[in-house]
């Protein structure tokens, strides 16, 4: 599933990918691959993108499903 | 030396170190096959001498132990078959059958004394081929399973939340 809440956290804070995969450490095409969906990244480094953009593991990774929105209401 | 160091270094990141891992856990599996393929063909066909095939057993006995070890040293059995005296049983039964196979086929093909000393020394040779590659097998598994299980015990006992 493609991860659109990265790729606007990233453009907000007005980065390319390989500006931010500087920053993590990565390359450019593993950013592409977390944004486009295709690699699941470790929780280590979605600590560090998340330090990065400066959001937090649920701003950027936590997916709302109908059973969870429902609990949160 | 440091700069010698920094550049070997793996430079690699997660996802790339993964890939890696899996184009060479596939080059492996190639490589044993095929090696494994290369030292039946060349124990069967006629003219085999243990010189010739010396190469081949000398990489497959170093590429399983290094796996095998690693394999204990990790507490990880087989990721499909799950660790019982049953299944060992059946691997070794299949092992003996394989191996019982390539004996007959060599004395089929080649002029080795045991093909002319009629059927019943034929059976003997084959049956002990059999024998002795189940019961090696067999051993070999128990032991394997024994060290794989222990090490898991214990690697499970140092993870336990010790608060």
């Amino acid at each position: 599933m493609r991860n659109i809440k990265l790729k606007l956290a990233r453009v907000e804070r007005d980065l390319s990918q390989e500006q931010l995969a500087a920053l993590v450490g990565v390359t450019r095409q593993t950013i592409g691959m977390i944004e486009a969906g295709n690699y699941n990244p470790s929780l280590n480094l979605c600590l560090g993108i998340c330090r990065a953009l400066g959001k937090t593991l649920n701003d950027l990774f936590w997916e709302e499903t109908d059973e969870t929105a429902d609990k949160t209401v | 030396m440091k700069r010698l160091i920094k550049l070997f270094k793996n430079k690699a990141d997660e996802r790339e170190k993964q890939e890696f891992m899996r184009v060479e856990r596939i080059a492996f599996w190639v490589m044993f096959y095929v090696t494994t393929i290369a030292f039946i063909v060349q124990l069967v066909l006629p003219g085999y001498e243990p010189r010739h095939i010396a190469g081949e057993i000398i990489v497959l006995l170093v590429g399983c132990v290094v796996a095998i070890v690693g394999y204990i040293r990790k507490g990880l059995w087989s990721p499909r078959v799950k660790m019982s005296v049953k299944s060992n049983l059946l691997f070794s039964l299949a092992a003996g059958v394989i191996l019982a196979g390539i004996a007959v086929l060599r004395l089929v093909l080649s002029d080795v004394p045991a093909a002319q000393g009629g059927q019943s020394l034929f059976a003997i040779v084959v049956l002990i081929q059999f024998a002795f590659t189940f019961a090696l097998t067999f051993g070999l598994l128990t032991i394997c399973a024994a060290l794989v299980k222990r090490r898991k015990a214990k690697l499970e006992a140092e993870a336990e939340d010790t608060d």
